[in-house]
């Protein structure tokens, strides 16, 4: 695949605890890429690089030709300046704000003025089905209206990236229908790079055209998403220790 | 058959119930019953021994009342620089990694273990008129700490700042990291995200610790006579004058006690009850 | 016999464990090789001022009766008082004013009557060098000396305040403290300027500190008291050590600790 202009491309390793990440690959916008494997394989890690809550140790993370962390240059560029918002399995709402404060907490730190541009935090709470709670504090959110606002939040930040970690994992089956909604719109609009980290296929072949299969920190299978899918189906389920079983 | 599916699914059922509120085995509850009535029976006991028809006029008494504005404005005072000191303290504890913050935790807990007396000593060490650091600000201000009401702060703070480090830092551990982390990709400034993350999200634990260190504060003794000595209106707390009481008026000292034991009950249920109707479903 | 050595043991640690004016516990039962069965132990409760007379004066006793166990603790009279009326288990009760012997009599702790055994005067006591240059008691109501004393609920501070008043000086503390000792420990680390302790007190705080005098016309002088815990094991060893300590070896020791012998007349 022949790289766009805006595409994501990393080629890196780390170290996280006992787990040794080393990958390489790309994202073009309007090409989102799934990340699967079972637990411990590296997945969140990943993200964790691509946004940069974590530093890699060797190789290169760019995003279109700005590098965002390539130890070799010694140039890492911190994850508030990144405009990589990241939506997380267990949300992580700010508890104690209303809806409508989470919005604009995002909404300021990028413009880094004070005054909010109101239209752009309704729009949000419309697009989302916010405006009826956008008083209301985000603790006491169902699952899916938060999940629902850390989409919206992420965003707010007007992001050139977006990573999203099992934001499915932590819903109902009801919930889950309604954020899937959200996301799909979101993510058909999205002008930049997407990641999908999930253990859900179906999600994966819903919102993703790439995938790549990991298993101990390595990439198993690469491709687009329905041959990855193919191939993971025709191996048997994921096991933990990441063996096809059978 | 079915009948036996039925019974067994409400069985389940229960057990899914019990379950999810927490099991409470017969045996805990004894323990904790025993646990519990360990720490009520003594109060129950100084209550019995209360002269409810004198209590009034010995709390009235001149001196009783010196102590009590003593003692309730030098807590607040230990409680308000633990606070500004103790949260970044806090912080930097659980961010920290390596042998310095293991060496630092350490000391935070240390006041802990140190009977009150000895804290009180090392105080005199330190900051006494013949101390480290006291005989040099005797020398150039003319100032010496002990027995004055600076001492009195200095003694409660010693004794009671490791209660508000210790639990802001295991609140900053367990619920900080992960809205930190959420903020840093939103692109917040570090500073942003102390003031308008790091702090609201364990503001809980803030106002815990602050309680728990008031409390201590309020009820401080040993380091406070070692250290600041013992004069009324000026370093006679609550607690020394229930101590010198105890012996030629014991009706004053029962009724010093209980006033402190009202005092603390009111502000800790009445804080508790602000936490479980907001502070606690905040994650 | 197992039973009174534990007896001995929870008296020391009531004693001790009560009170942070406790200064100390000598426990002077010897080991079980000594192989002789002891006909009796006692523990005397004193106050905090004995500490060190009442010392060397148990290894006296018991060298003397061999088959004796003595063992002490030491507080602040008003303290140790109220422990022996909560029941703690001690023999004996010496203290350092017969004001706060007569609450144990009131509340019928004691066996027989009260027995005098020594004198003991007020001084003066200031930080090795006398940083303030405290000449007399008079320098004691300059505003700027700093001057420790006793609780008004203990007798050495009843005792300062009478001093003060006889010597028509104004009595200007920075801080009222538990005990004697505690009075001592200020002045020998040099927090304060000049404390009020007693004669045998001075002595005891070694070269920490240096005692001013006081003259004898404005002087006041406590009493100690002696006396058996009514119903306590051992009332006769406790008589045999009251004897003892009338003795004149006894009241040598405790003149060289800065007591004032007892004479039969003042008795």
């Amino acid at each position: 695949m022949i790289p766009s202009e805006n595409s994501l491309s990393a080629t890196f390793q780390m170290q996280r605890g006992s787990l040794f990440l080393g990958v390489n690959f790309t994202v073009a916008p309007g090409k989102p890429l799934a990340v699967l494997g079972p637990n411990g394989s590296g997945k969140s890690s990943l993200l964790h690089a691509l946004s940069g809550l974590v530093a890699i140790r060797a190789g290169r993370i760019a995003l279109a030709s700005t590098t965002l962390d390539a130890p070799s240059e010694r140039c890492f560029v911190p994850p508030a300046q990144r405009r990589t918002s990241m939506v997380f399995q267990d949300y992580r709402l700010f508890g104690w704000l209303t809806v409508r404060a989470n919005l604009e907490f995002a909404v300021r730190t990028q413009t880094r003025t004070t005054t909010v541009d109101a239209t752009d935090i309704a729009e949000l709470l419309t697009r989302f089905e916010l405006d009826q709670i956008a008083e209301q504090r985000a603790s006491v959110l169902s699952g899916g209206q938060s999940q629902r606002l850390a989409i919206a939040r992420a965003l707010a930040a007007r992001p050139e990236m977006l990573l999203l970690d099992e934001p499915f994992s932590a819903l109902d089956r009801v919930a889950g229908s309604s954020v899937r909604a959200a996301l799909g719109e979101t993510i058909s609009d999205f002008q930049g790079p997407v990641v999908l980290v999930t253990h859900d296929l179906a999600d994966a072949q819903r919102f993703c055209d790439q995938a790549i299969l990991l298993d101990r920190g390595r990439i198993q299978m690469a491709g687009p998403v329905d041959e990855v899918v193919k191939g993971i189906e025709s191996a048997g389920p994921l096991e933990r220790d990441g063996t096809p079983a059978g | 058959m079915a009948g036996e599916h039925l019974m067994s699914a409400q069985r389940n059922e229960r057990t899914a119930a019990k379950l999810a509120t927490g099991a409470r085995p017969v045996f805990v509850k004894i323990l904790a019953a025993i646990g519990l009535l360990f720490l009520v029976a003594p109060i129950l006991g100084i209550l019995s021994r209360v002269h409810w028809l004198s209590l009034w006029s010995q709390l009235a008494d001149p001196a009783v009342r010196d102590a009590l504005i003593l003692s309730a404005w030098t807590s607040a005072a230990t409680t308000i620089i633990a606070v500004v000191v103790g949260v970044p303290l806090a912080l930097l504890l659980a961010r920290g990694h390596g042998w310095t913050a293991g060496f630092a935790r350490a000391f935070v807990v240390l006041p802990l273990v140190l009977p009150p007396v000895v804290s009180g000593v090392a105080l005199l060490a330190l900051l006494g008129r013949t101390g480290l650091i006291g005989s040099r600000i005797d020398t150039w201000f003319g100032f010496t700490i002990p027995f004055t009401q600076v001492a009195v702060v200095v003694a409660q703070l010693f004794v009671a700042l490791p209660f508000l480090v210790i639990t802001v830092e295991g609140a900053l551990r367990t619920k900080g990291r992960h809205l930190e982390q959420a903020a840093r990709t939103l692109g917040a400034s570090e500073s942003r995200i102390m003031w308008s993350v790091t702090i609201p999200a364990v503001r809980t634990a803030i106002i815990a610790g602050a309680a728990l260190c008031w409390a201590r504060a309020l009820g401080e003794f040993g380091a406070t006579v070692t250290f600041a000595g013992s004069f009324p209106g000026v370093t006679q707390t609550l607690p020394i004058e229930v101590y010198y009481s105890l012996v030629t008026q014991p009706d004053r000292a029962i009724a010093i006690s209980v006033l402190m034991i009202a005092i603390c009950v009111v502000v800790l249920v009445s804080l508790r009850r602000s936490w479980s109707g907001r502070f606690l479903r905040d994650t | 016999m197992i039973n009174r050595w534990q007896r001995t043991l929870v008296a020391a640690v009531l004693a001790s464990a009560v009170t942070t004016a406790t200064v100390g516990c000598v426990d002077r039962s010897g080991g079980p090789e000594s192989g002789d069965v002891p006909n009796a132990s006692i523990h005397i409760s004193a106050a905090a001022s004995l500490t060190d007379v009442f010392t060397v004066i148990a290894e006296q006793f018991e060298l003397h009766n061999p088959n004796t166990r003595l063992s002490t603790s030491f507080g602040s009279s008003s303290t140790i008082v109220d422990q022996v009326i909560n029941g703690a288990p001690v023999t004996a009760l010496a203290t350092a004013s017969e004001a706060t012997m007569n609450d144990a009599v009131k509340a019928h702790v004691i066996a027989g009557t009260p027995q005098v055994f020594a004198l003991n005067q007020l001084a003066i006591v200031v930080p090795a060098g006398n940083p303030a240059n405290i000449e007399s008691i008079a320098d004691l109501g300059r505003t700027q000396v700093k001057l420790a004393i006793c609780q008004p609920q203990v007798p050495c501070g009843q005792a300062a305040r009478e001093l003060f008043t006889r010597a028509r000086v104004p009595l200007v503390p920075v801080t009222f403290e538990s005990d004697v000792r505690a009075v001592l420990a200020k002045a020998a680390s040099g927090e304060v300027d000049a404390g009020i302790v007693y004669r045998s007190d001075v002595i005891a705080g070694g070269t920490a500190v240096a005692s001013i005098p006081i003259p004898d016309s404005i002087n006041v002088s406590t009493r100690y008291p002696i006396a058996a815990i009514a119903n306590s094991e051992g009332q006769l060893v406790v008589g045999k050590f009251i004897d003892f300590l009338l003795s004149p070896g006894a009241q040598l020791v405790l003149a060289d600790h800065g007591f004032t012998p007892i004479t039969a007349k003042s008795r």
